[in-house]
């Protein structure tokens, strides 16, 4: 299939609603602006890709580029004053991802300099604990500040664990499933190939915790355990991973109190509807409110949702477009997860497959996190959705993680 | 590659995994979205309800004489801003408050004004669609403000209530209740006024306050020493009355059982003995409040206060009035003192002025009830003209013709030879009426109580203009008549022009 139709199809979606938008807005055309940076970015992706890598996967590129201006749409509607910086940001993002087309040996380097790159991501980590900053002012301080350009390490982080973690089961991978001890009943990896990796990832979620980062942690967790399940093919480490999981959710909500207090709203947040639970309850409300067919694009009330624009985008999106437009936005994701795995799948390289997977496993959960959580499915953690948050650090490595599973596929004819 | 074909099979359980994880979140979207939309839509948090209620073109209210007494302006922010122009009408009319909801004929006529009672669901599904901001319907009220604004002015600063009603038609040309509360400014102040007891300026002292009626009740117990009359006439009046002007020392129902209240003539007689029309005209309470067991079979007292509804709430056509608890025990648990202080009005029969209003509209109609309202028509938005309002036709008979007919002679009697009644007639108006005081708990606070009417009958049209007045903390009684009066005089001024056309 090629990749320009689909494309074509975003850039209706994405003039459509910014017309219907600027019609809501009394005729303010001037919100369509960033419609026009957005077809450029997407024409001149298109071109400079099939020269780059004329054999990729046709679907990720128009999919990337659909969510991503879908939440141009919604900054534009929910906060128009982000809308400069949510678009210089899709041009930055954009950018990496050429970037990383242009010189597709970049996967290479991810498996070579894995320490290296991943302990720059921590010391980039690390530094917000000194000189970390919050564009808002207030809140963790989880961004490098850089004059008004604000950074989130963590989201490098993201990318470099992932190829870190890609790059060592890789190495290990046989040896994994051959030397095991036993364990109760179980077969697990020997230590001795399990320590590096617990260690590196350890450090990492020990930062984020102390930076109380929970979301982020949560998702390394998460990834790592999906990881080691992919290299070592047992399935009882994942089962103890949950277990895992759920004995630190238990110690976190002792030791915190943003931990205790998003669980006590997750599991009853009628009874504070109008204090601690506001922002869930008023999310919930939203879906109430789109119902089947929604709003439409700029009639709703999604803004009365605090940051609506960041965690709960999605219930914007559920307001205005209805539940239709929140499937739809789910499709968009799903598919574009099963196409990073179906390139896993079909990469003969162990590095470059549980590259592709462990990419494509990063977005999936931190999809899944925030959706679920804005749903009342699971506590909430505050981690943005895809493309289609506001924040320029989640964009920036979205499209990292699309250029990267953009260059893996290359390398494969990936079957539909 | 045992490894990489492992992997595989890892890939594809992950991969199915992940679509489940999406599915359980498409699920719940539509759980959320589809089957418990209308519950989250209705909440009481939902912000969403409260800005489309200040976009609302909120329809407008009338007077009989078609000046706004309420309207809805937008300001800069295009949200809706409710205007009173005459804070007086407060006690009809109401007010409309996004957070403390609304009240009087903003209460009662809310789908109305809201527009909800013309739209098809259909209609209100192609609007919200479109998101066409609702325009709800003017209502026209039965309220004249001129004697409105007579009322309230007369009766001024005191706390109380006047009500002024056109018979038969049942139309209220005045409601005042006071204190009230300046309606342009409810969202402000009601928060500070709820805890306020003392003055209750929330509570609707016409349709809601109950009072003792005291002497006020002597009209309900001269009904029922009439009615035991299967044929009474002129006569029954002049029946002469032993000890008639005694003091009556009643044992009234508090607490500790141990309080008695003397009460004595309104207006002290040279003699004991009057006649009953004496005796009902100068508010001599014995031949009332000694009635029972006496002159008069206590079962039908309380049949009497049955007929005339004396024993549940009130009845104003499209008000829900709060049903309030019953105050009055069955006759055959009272003893003889219980059933004097019930009879003489300070038991523990409570009665809102429309109570009151209800029996003197009887006695102005010929016996008959009339369908109290306040509101006779509404227009729809984009409507030419007005629709009336179903009021009710069914008018019982409370009284008997030949009771209501004496009843009319007695409380005109009383105007006449009562100067405490007689200040209720102004210029050439002819008033029926009767002046009463009752003292309220817990300190015995006097109350000044007048019913009655004036006869507006044209060319053989049986017309008349009833009014009730309480006023709190009041121990002349011809104060109530004052107000009364002045409202009367507003309300044949108002109505002139009608009966003359």
């Amino acid at each position: 299939m090629p990749e320009r139709w689909p494309l074509v199809l975003a850039g209706v979606f994405v003039l459509v609603n910014h017309i219907a938008l600027a019609l809501a807005q009394d005729r303010h055309w001037s919100v369509v602006w960033p419609v026009g940076v957005w077809s450029g970015c997407a024409l001149l992706g298109h071109t400079l890709l099939e020269r780059y890598l004329p054999r990729r996967d046709p679907l990720l590129f128009p999919l990337a580029m659909l969510l991503t201006g879908w939440g141009l749409n919604l900054i534009a509607r929910l906060v128009p004053s982000y809308t400069v910086r949510q678009t210089a940001w899709l041009v930055v993002g954009w950018a990496a991802l050429l970037l990383v087309a242009a010189f597709p040996e970049c996967v290479r380097w991810l498996q070579r300099y894995r320490y290296t790159l991943l302990f720059g991501g921590l010391g980039l980590l690390l530094l917000t604990i000194g000189i970390g900053a919050n564009p808002s002012g207030q809140g963790p301080q989880l961004w490098l500040g850089f004059g008004e350009v604000y950074y989130q390490p963590s989201e490098l982080l993201k990318v470099l664990l992932v190829a870190f973690l890609a790059s060592y089961f890789a190495d290990h991978q046989r040896a994994m499933r051959v030397n095991t001890v036993r364990v109760w009943r179980w077969q697990v990896p020997s230590p001795s190939f399990l320590a590096p990796v617990l260690l590196m990832w350890g450090v990492c979620v020990v930062v984020l915790v102390w930076q109380q980062d929970l979301g982020t942690a949560t998702l390394f967790f998460v990834v790592f355990m999906l990881m080691l399940y992919l290299a070592s093919g047992q399935i009882e480490l994942l089962l103890g991973g949950l277990v895992l999981l759920l004995l630190a959710g238990a110690a976190a909500y002792l030791a915190f109190d943003v931990v205790a207090l998003r669980v006590d709203i997750w599991w009853n947040p009628w009874a504070t509807a109008d204090t601690k639970a506001y922002q869930v309850v008023q999310s919930l409300i939203a879906f109430g409110e789109g119902g089947v067919l929604g709003q439409g694009i700029g009639q709703g009330e999604p803004g009365i949702i605090p940051v609506v624009h960041s965690d709960f985008v999605f219930a914007a999106v559920a307001e205005e477009w209805g539940v239709l437009g929140a499937l739809a936005a789910v499709s968009a994701l799903v598919v574009l997860v099963v196409r990073g795995m179906r390139i896993a799948v079909q990469i003969q390289d162990p590095f470059r497959s549980l590259l592709a997977a462990g990419l494509s496993l990063a977005l999936a959960v931190q999809s899944l996190l925030i959706m679920t959580g804005v749903l009342r499915i699971l506590p909430l953690t505050g981690v943005t959705l895809p493309f289609v948050s506001y924040g320029g650090s989640s964009l920036l490595t979205s499209f990292t993680i699309i250029g990267l599973l953009l260059v893996l596929s290359d390398e494969v004819v990936v079957e539909w | 590659m045992i490894g990489e074909q492992a992997m595989i099979r890892e890939l594809n359980r992950l991969t199915l995994a992940l679509l489940a994880g999406f599915g359980v979140v498409a699920l719940v979207a539509v759980y959320w979205s589809v089957v418990r939309a209308e519950t989250l839509r209705e909440r009481g948090d939902n912000l969403r309800n409260v800005h489309a209620d200040q976009r609302l073109q909120r329809g407008a209210i009338f007077d009989r004489d078609a000046v706004p007494l309420a309207y809805s302006v937008p300001d800069e922010s295009g949200m809706m801003q409710r205007i009173y122009p005459d804070p007086a009408v407060a006690g009809a009319v109401g007010y409309f408050s996004l957070d403390y909801g609304a009240a009087g004929i903003e209460g009662a006529f809310d789908n109305e004004l809201r527009g909800d009672d013309v739209r098809s669901g259909w209609e209100e599904f192609v609007d919200e669609t479109l998101h066409r901001d609702p325009s709800g319907s003017d209502v026209r009220s039965t309220l004249d403000l001129d004697v409105q604004q007579a009322a309230a002015a007369a009766l001024g600063d005191r706390q109380g209530a006047v009500v002024v009603v056109a018979v038969p038609s049942g139309a209220i040309l005045a409601l005042v209740s006071q204190p009230g509360i300046d309606p342009n400014r409810a969202e402000a102040d009601i928060e500070a006024l709820l805890p306020d007891d003392e003055t209750a300026p929330l509570l609707n002292r016409v349709t809601t306050r109950r009072y003792p009626p005291g002497g006020a009740l002597q009209t309900v117990v001269l009904a029922a020493l009439l009615s035991a009359d299967p044929d009474v006439s002129e006569a029954a009046l002049s029946v002469m009355v032993p000890d008639a002007a005694a003091p009556v020392t009643l044992a009234l129902p508090d607490e500790d059982g141990d309080t008695a209240l003397t009460l004595a003539c309104l207006v002290p007689p040279e003699t004991e003995t009057l006649t009953l029309a004496e005796a009902y005209s100068r508010g001599c309470p014995a031949p009332f409040a000694l009635a029972p067991g006496n002159t008069l079979d206590p079962v039908r007292l309380w049949e009497r206060f049955a007929a005339f509804h004396l024993l549940e709430p009130p009845v104003l056509a499209g008000f829900d009035l709060l049903p309030g608890e019953p105050t009055l025990l069955p006759v055959s648990e009272l003893g003889p003192d219980t059933l004097q202080a019930e009879a003489g009005g300070q038991g523990t029969l409570l009665v809102t002025p429309l109570h009151m209003l209800q029996v003197v509209v009887a006695i102005a109609n010929g016996g008959n009830a009339v369908p109290l309202h306040l509101v006779d028509a509404v227009r729809p938005p984009d409507a030419d003209g007005w629709h009336p309002v179903s009021v009710p036709l069914y008018r019982p008979a409370l009284l008997r013709a030949d009771v209501a007919q004496v009843l009319r002679l007695a409380m005109l009697q009383a105007a006449a030879q009562n100067p405490l009644v007689g200040r209720a007639r102004q210029g050439e108006m002819v008033v029926y009426g009767h002046s009463a005081l009752a003292y309220d708990e817990p300190d015995e606070t006097p109350v000044a109580w007048f019913v009655g009417f004036a006869d507006t009958t044209e060319r053989d049209e049986p017309a008349a203009l009833a009014v009730v007045v309480v006023i709190e903390d009041e121990p002349d009684p011809g104060a109530a008549a004052d107000v009364a009066g002045s409202a009367l005089f507003a309300a044949v001024q108002a109505t002139q022009p009608e009966q003359e056309n």
